[in-house]
């Protein structure tokens, strides 16, 4: 009797568990600004994953051609003519652990490299992300800021 | 005997030969819920068992199928919306267990007579994508301005499948 309530007890704290994370895991949509400002990045849920695209750039034009800029960088030349207003940088992140979205990748339009990528909310309105390439000892974090802050 | 049962499955499907055929899918209604703001706006729709239904039909299973690459994506719309204020649209595929794949881009979009074609990735193969339950296409259209209005096409995808028979 007494195993019987202990895994009851159980499965009511792991579907509290479950639905308490739901909300955690949305806790990344929204719109972000990366560290140097020139961007602002969109995130939204796609299926179960989350990505991000660019929604604002603060010069929205390319100063060589006075067209809006492209994904010149691309190491595909076929991508070469994707928008860079509306391109989707962070890619396919999976909610693994509290707070933290891991699995996707970071694409960065000013080299033409892509990295892999964790992202960790350190409050509602604060991201760390880091891009690596490897292993996540050896790579780089920017402080992103949520654009409508949360009270 | 493992020795046997493994090179009689080897022979069995070694003598299978690669078939190659177009693939035209069910037209997709696409939506972009209003507000929409100026720049990229994103439409997903979740498709169900795409494959089995097709293997059905021609008497194979999903193992048989080799490849699926996207040989043209059309759009038709009637939405003025999307005629007069829409400047880019760019199609992606995406499941729970594969990444994103991108599929076609119109950009510049052009219209003639209500349709557009998108230029397609021929390298994409979706059967990572589509050999699950459940996939979704993810359209991404540019907009001019913002406005409180809904835009809607319809989407038709020709593939290519192969599959071994």
């Amino acid at each position: 009797m007494i195993k019987l309530i202990f895994t009851t007890l159980l499965l009511i704290a792991a579907a509290a568990t479950t639905l308490a994370q739901a909300p955690d895991a949305d806790a990344l949509l929204g719109v972000w600004e990366p560290s140097n400002g020139k961007a602002r990045v969109k995130v939204e849920k796609l299926g179960n994953k989350y990505f991000g695209k660019i929604v604002w750039l603060k010069e929205p034009l390319d100063a060589a051609t006075n067209l809006p800029k492209v994904d010149k960088n691309n190491p595909d030349e076929a991508l070469r003519s994707t928008p860079l207003k509306g391109f989707r940088l962070l890619k396919d992140f999976e909610y693994t652990t509290t707070n933290t979205w891991e699995e996707g990748t970071i694409y960065d339009p000013e080299n033409g490299n892509t990295y892999k990528c964790i992202i960790k909310m350190k409050d509602e309105n604060t991201l760390d992300i880091r891009g690596y390439i490897g292993i996540s000892t050896f790579g780089r974090t920017d402080i992103w800021k949520r654009l409508v802050l949360k009270k | 005997m493992a020795c046997v049962i493994l090179a009689a499955t080897f022979l069995q499907g070694g003598c299978k030969k690669t078939e190659e055929k177009e693939w035209e899918l069910a037209p997709v209604a696409i939506i972009w819920e209003g507000p929409l703001m100026e720049g990229p706006n994103t439409a997903q729709v979740a498709i169900d068992e795409l494959l089995q239904p097709w293997c059905t039909q021609h008497q194979c299973t999903v193992a048989d199928i080799t490849h699926i690459t996207p040989k043209s994506i059309t759009i038709t719309t009637t939405d003025s919306l999307l005629l007069t204020s829409c400047t880019s649209l760019a199609l992606q595929a995406v499941s729970d267990d594969s990444k994103m794949l991108r599929i076609g881009i119109a950009n510049p979009l052009v219209w003639h007579k209500g349709r557009a074609t998108l230029t397609t990735t021929p390298d994409a193969d979706l059967l990572p994508i589509a050999n699950g339950n459940q996939f979704f296409w993810i359209m991404d259209a540019n907009f001019a301005a913002d406005t409180e209005a809904t835009a809607r096409c319809t989407m038709e995808l020709l593939l290519t499948i192969g599959y071994k028979k």
